[in-house]
């Protein structure tokens, strides 16, 4: 072997670690926990991140789109929980018994997706900032959701099919799980191989350049933040399996997770660059250390602090990441 | 007598009270590289945002191929065979130079009601592509932003030249670029008239086109004062027309 090959296999190996640091903090992180945490290296523990994580992974998925769009979404919990509110409000108070049980599940994604499609049609179609409308949403929604229901509404006044991906098991494996696994295939799917993708990509990367090419992207950005509501309303479902109920405040809160997978997964916040598969990765790296943190009995607060930390420090490898990237695929 | 490619006829365009053109016509014949010149706010940006579908003439009519058309959108106009490479958004930096390329006009294979991308004839396309245009950009997965102005250039014209554009405009396409990468866009000219294609040149500096030109169209103020053929005139006379205007 001459100089270049082992120059060039060297770099390939440097681009494999770097675009896939995710996967190894997830991997170091995993066996650093193993040892120190007993409980954590069980298949118990195991399955109880992976169900942590498929629950609040649609949340991400649907931050990481807009994120990777060049948008964002403050009110992406408060439509999990104001669609999940509405469904459970449609069969426990409106019609109880009139509405065939199968139907909540798509009613969940029809609100989110109505709710998501609201907060596109002013950011695509105004021209208003992301930042500014979501941050108005979220108080609209987050209210809304305590002027629909003032006490927990229990397992036995809901349909058992909205309650049965978050909570029901094939083979001891939560049925969330195999719903995050195909959907991780689905979205990977849509934003790799069809061209809506890459208007998404090219919107998020050069929205003049988009424009000029006749890419609608005021269209693109409603389809993307309805797609963001539907994936929002999933995990709302998810959850209420999860915690057997629906409570005023659920998924309340979760914005930060959201932010903080997409971010981990090296989703860009500029726009243009990200990819599914890291989006989990951030995903259940966060949820992994949370849990792993959790069985150390440390302080919920010292753990979002930690949170926090985690956040900045993903920020600053991925911007050397990205230098590092950028200096290895500079022609030479 | 044949009718010219493209024709602007009468085109007017007001902005609210400031009437940016006043009733401009252009004609272009097949494989002729018109220089649409004029100093800043002549009204040659507005006058080819009104064929690319960007504005609407306030009045006058615009023919391809001798037939009247209404061009509502970019997309409307690629439909019709006329793009547009801009000098400073030619390209999506963070995307590869094919997915630049076939951006929203991707091939696609049938695979049951889906359109799939099929990524490995895009590439073949763009190896291919390039090498004709001899344009050296390593791979085809080379992400746009690794790629020097004129190779940004490059690309555009490429995917103006696969997709078989009749009119290509190109906006200011020396301003920023190096020597190399100025003459390297002026080769791509040449290939894009052996192709038969009408290129407008806009720009606002008669020395840069004056070569690659065959005729000048100088703007002034949203009027056209002066349309005529290279043989019939002289690098020193246009730059004179451009200073008294």
């Amino acid at each position: 072997m001459n100089n270049k090959t082992i120059r060039l296999f060297l770099e390939r190996i440097g681009l494999f670690a770097l675009r896939n640091l995710v996967w190894f903090l997830f991997i170091t992180f995993f066996f650093v926990f193993s040892v120190i945490v007993p409980a954590f290296f069980t298949l118990e523990g195991i399955h109880f991140v992976l169900y942590v994580s498929s629950c609040a992974v649609f949340l991400v998925f649907g931050q990481a789109i807009l994120l990777i769009s060049g948008n964002l979404d403050l009110s992406i919990a408060q439509i999990a929980g104001l669609s999940t509110i509405l469904t459970s409000t449609l069969y426990y108070r409106w019609f109880p018994g009139q509405i065939p049980g199968f139907l909540s599940v798509i009613i969940v994604c029809l609100i989110g997706g109505l709710l998501g499609a609201f907060n596109g049609f002013l950011v695509g179609k105004l021209k208003l900032t992301s930042f500014l409308v979501t941050l108005a949403t979220y108080f609209i929604f987050r209210w809304q959701r305590y002027y629909f229901i003032e006490r927990t509404i229990m397992a036995k006044e809901l349909p058992g099919i909205f309650l049965f991906s978050g909570q029901y098991e094939i083979l001891g494996i939560k049925m969330s799980i195999f719903i995050m696994i195909v959907f991780i295939f689905l979205l990977f799917f849509l934003l790799n191989h069809i061209r809506f993708g890459k208007k998404i990509y090219a919107v998020g990367g050069g929205p003049s350049a988009a424009t000029r090419l006749g890419i609608n992207v005021g269209n693109t950005i409603i389809i993307a933040f309805t797609l963001s509501g539907v994936l929002a309303g999933i995990s709302g479902m998810l959850y209420a399996g999860y915690t057997n109920a629906v409570s005023p405040d659920i998924v309340d809160g979760y914005v930060f997770l959201s932010f903080a997978g997409a971010i981990i997964g090296v989703v860009s916040m500029s726009g243009g660059r990200g990819t599914i598969g890291g989006a989990t990765g951030g995903t259940l790296l966060i949820i992994m250390i949370d849990v792993g943190l959790m069985l150390l009995d440390m302080n919920p607060y010292i753990r979002l602090t930690l949170r926090g930390i985690f956040i900045l420090i993903a920020i600053l490898i991925d911007k050397s990441r990205v230098s590092l990237i950028n200096k290895i695929l500079l022609p030479k | 007598m044949t009718s010219p490619l493209l024709k602007m006829e009468k085109i007017h365009k007001w902005f609210e009270r400031v009437h940016a053109l006043k009733g401009v016509d252009l004609e272009a014949n097949q494989g002729e590289v018109v220089a649409l010149i004029g100093d800043n706010g002549a009204g040659k940006s507005t006058l080819m945002h009104i064929l690319v579908g960007f504005i609407k003439p306030s009045e006058g009519n615009v023919y391809i191929d001798g037939k009247r058309v209404d061009i509502h959108s970019p997309s409307e106009a690629r439909e019709l065979g006329i793009e547009m490479v801009y000098q400073d958004t030619a390209t999506i930096s963070e995307m590869s130079v094919m997915e630049n390329i076939f951006l929203d006009r991707e091939l696609t294979k049938s695979f049951g009601p889906i359109n799939i991308l099929d990524k490995r004839k895009m590439r073949e396309e763009t190896v291919e592509l390039t090498k004709n245009l001899g344009l050296n950009i390593g791979t085809p997965d080379q992400q746009a932003k690794f790629c020097s102005g004129g190779e940004r250039q490059g690309i555009a014209i490429s995917r103006a030249m696969y997709f078989n554009a009749k009119i290509v405009i190109l906006d200011e396409p020396t301003a920023a670029l190096s020597l190399k990468g100025t003459e390297r866009v002026i080769q791509f000219i040449r290939e894009l008239k052996k192709r038969g294609i009408v290129v407008v040149l806009v720009m606002h500096d008669v020395n840069l086109v004056y070569d690659i030109a065959d005729r000048f169209i100088v703007l002034s103020l949203g009027q056209k004062i002066v349309d005529i053929e290279k043989e019939k005139t002289t690098l020193e006379e246009l730059r004179k027309v451009l200073i008294s205007s």
